[in-house]
C-alpha cells in the first residue's frame, strides 16, 4: 500500500492517537488515576529477491504501528488497562484491554484480553521502541506460527522475592484466543488455550531466564481442507514452547531464544499430510548500548518442517546487522540489513515468492521510532 | 561475504568504552516507614518486582530526571542498568500493562517534600542533599 491509499478509519485512528500524543504532554494525572503512554513506528523496507513483510525489490513503507496505552485506577488494589492501535493494514482496534487486582503484594490476577505471557518480546511485540532491531526474531514473526498475539480469559501472576537467591516470576493463564477479524480462518476454530511462564530473574545482575509454553485446542470446521478422513469438529492439541535467556547490563543487551511448535497432522493444510508438523526457532541477539549509537547483531534461524530440514523453502537464516541513534529522548532512527538463505518465511506467508525464489537475498530496513 | 565483513568492521568501530557519569546519591524514605528497607528492596521497587511494602501499602517511588547524575549513579547501582535499558525496562513493563513506573520529580528538594509528606514514599537524591525530614537507607 501506497502512502496515499490510508484507509479513512485508519486516519480517525491515527488522530485520535495524536491527539492523545499532544494530551499526554500536558497530561498531569492526578497522581496516578490515569495514565497515558504511546508509541509509534514507520519503516521502510526493500528486498534485493523474495517478498516477505510486503517489502519486494521496489521496497515498502506499509510497516508501521500507532500504539496508545492507557490505565486507569480503580482502588487502591485494581487498575484497568487499555491498548488503542492503528496502523495502515488494520482499522484502529483495542490490541488488549483487561482489568487487574492486586490480590497480595506477590499475586496479581487480571481478566479480559491479554497479551501471551510468551518469551521475551511477544507482551511488547508491537513496541518496536523496546527493542534493539527494527524487525522482530522470527519466532515472533507470524509467519513462522510461533507465537500467538492474546487471549480472551484470566491470568495470574504471582512474583516471589528470594532474597540473595533472585526473583520468581509465575504466570499461568487460560482462555480462548483472540484472532483479530481479518485473521481468521474459516477451517479451523481456537477452542481454547492454557498456559504459563517462569521468569527466574538470578542474582547475576541483569540475568534472568524464561520457560514459556501453552496448549491450544482447534477444531476442524471445514473438511474440504482438512487431511482426508478428518471429520469436521475433529479437535487437536497443538503445543508451543520457548526457552529464554536476558542479560541486560553494564551497556549490553544479550538475547537468546529457542522455540520448539508441535503441529498436529489435523491443522497442517498445505498439503494436507497425517503425521503432525515439529518446526522450531532460535535466535541470539546482541546490542551494545553507547549512548547515541547502539550497535547490535543477530543469527536467526526458523525451519518449519524439521523432517524437511535442507529445503530452502523451509528454512531461513538469517545474519541481521544493524545500528541505532538517539535522535532525541525517545526517538531513535535505525538502520537494519538482513543476509537471508532460504525464504520459509516468505513462503509461509504465502507472500510473492517469485516462481524461481532466490535462496541467498537480503533485505534493507531503515526506522524511525518513538515512545513516551 | 565482503560486504558482511565490512558491516561487522563498521560495527565494530563503533564499540568503544564510554566512561561512565559518576554521581553521590542516597535512598530516602519517610521517618515513619517501619517496614525493613534496604538496596534489594529498594532494587525490587524500582525493577517494577514489588509494588507494596511489607505492611500492605503501596509503594510510591520517585525519579529524577534523567541528567541527574544521582539517577545515573542510582540506575547503575541499584539496578545495574543504564538510563535507557531502565527505560527499556519500564517501557516494557508500561506496554505490557504490568505497572505504573516511578512519579518523576524534578530535583532532590521535590523528592525530599513528597517523601517527607507520604508515609509509603521512596526515592534517591544527591548525598549532599539529605537533611533530617527524611530517612537514610543504610
Amino acid at each position: 500500500m501506497k502512502l496515499g491509499q490510508i484507509k479513512s478509519s485508519t486516519l480517525a485512528g491515527a488522530v485520535f492517537l495524536a491527539a492523545g500524543l499532544i494530551g499526554s504532554a500536558n497530561s498531569c494525572a492526578e497522581e496516578d488515576r490515569f495514565t497515558f503512554n504511546g508509541f509509534g513506528n514507520q519503516d521502510y523496507r526493500r528486498s534485493t529477491a523474495n517478498s516477505y513483510l510486503g517489502a519486494d525489490t521496489s521496497g515498502t513503507w506499509d510497516n508501521n504501528f500507532l500504539g496508545l496505552v492507557m490505565s486507569g485506577k480503580l482502588n487502591e488494589k485494581s487498575r484497568v488497562w487499555a491498548q488503542l492501535q492503528a496502523t495502515t493494514k488494520l482499522s484502529p482496534r483495542f490490541t488488549w484491554m483487561f482489568a487487574d487486582y492486586q490480590v497480595s503484594d506477590s499475586v496479581n490476577v487480571h481478566v479480559g484480553r491479554i497479551k501471551f505471557p510468551f518469551g521475551l518480546y511477544n507482551e511488547t511485540i508491537s513496541t518496536q521502541a523496546l527493542r534493539p532491531s527494527i524487525a522482530e526474531p522470527v519466532v515472533y514473526a507470524q509467519a513462522a506460527d510461533m507465537t500467538y498475539d492474546a487471549y480472551h480469559g484470566i491470568g495470574l501472576d504471582w512474583n516471589k522475592g528470594m532474597g540473595t537467591a533472585g526473583n520468581m516470576l509465575v504466570q499461568v493463564f487460560g482462555g480462548n484466543i483472540y484472532v483479530e477479524p481479518e485473521r481468521k480462518e474459516t477451517a479451523l476454530r481456537d477452542v481454547s488455550v492454557m498456559g504459563g511462564r517462569v521468569t527466574y530473574n538470578t542474582p547475576v545482575d541483569g540475568l534472568r531466564l524464561m520457560l514459556s509454553g501453552n496448549r491450544t485446542t482447534v477444531e476442524a470446521m471445514n473438511d474440504s481442507v482438512v487431511p482426508s478422513g478428518v471429520p469436521t469438529g475433529e479437535k487437536a492439541s497443538e503445543d508451543r514452547l520457548m526457552l529464554s535467556l536476558d542479560y541486560v547490563a553494564h551497556d549490553w543487551d544479550v538475547k537468546a531464544e529457542y522455540n520448539y511448535h508441535n503441529t498436529p497432522a489435523l491443522l497442517t493444510q498445505v498439503p494436507p499430510q497425517l503425521t503432525d508438523v515439529k518446526s522450531r526457532a532460535y535466535y541470539v541477539q546482541v546490542a551494545y548500548d553507547m549512548g547515541k549509537y547502539t550497535p547490535y547483531a543477530r543469527y536467526d534461524y526458523v525451519n518449519v518442517d524439521t523432517t524437511l530440514s535442507s529445503d530452502p523453502a523451509n528454512y531461513q537464516k538469517i545474519y541481521v546487522l544493524g545500528i541505532g541513534y538517539k535522535l532525541a529522548d525517545n526517538v531513535n532512527l535505525r538502520v537494519e540489513q538482513h543476509f537471508n538463505h532460504g525464504y520459509a518465511l516468505g513462503a509461509a506467508e504465502m507472500a510473492a515468492i517469485s516462481l524461481t525464489p532466490k535462496v541467498n537475498w537480503n533485505t534493507t530496513m531503515f526506522s524511525a521510532n518513538f515512545m513516551f | 561475504m565482503r560486504k558482511l565483513i565490512c558491516y561487522v568492521a563498521l560495527l565494530a568501530g563503533f564499540v568503544v568504552a564510554v566512561p561512565a557519569m559518576a554521581g553521590d546519591y542516597v535512598i530516602i524514605t519517610n521517618k515513619a516507614n517501619a517496614n525493613e528497607v534496604d538496596k534489594s528492596v529498594v532494587a525490587r521497587i524500582y525493577k517494577g518486582e514489588a509494588k507494596s511494602w511489607a505492611n500492605g501499602d503501596s509503594v510510591v517511588a520517585y525519579d529524577l530526571p534523567e541528567d541527574n547524575p544521582a539517577r545515573v549513579a542510582f540506575d547503575q547501582d541499584v539496578a545495574g542498568k543504564s538510563i535507557s535499558q531502565m527505560k527499556a525496562l519500564w517501557g516494557q513493563l508500561v506496554f505490557s500493562g504490568k505497572a505504573v513506573p516511578p512519579k518523576k520529580a524534578e530535583s532532590d528538594d521535590e523528592v525530599k517534600k513528597a517523601v517527607a509528606s507520604n508515609k509509603a514514599a521512596v526515592g534517591y537524591i544527591s548525598a549532599a542533599s539529605a537533611d533530617g525530614s527524611v530517612k537514610v537507607v543504610k
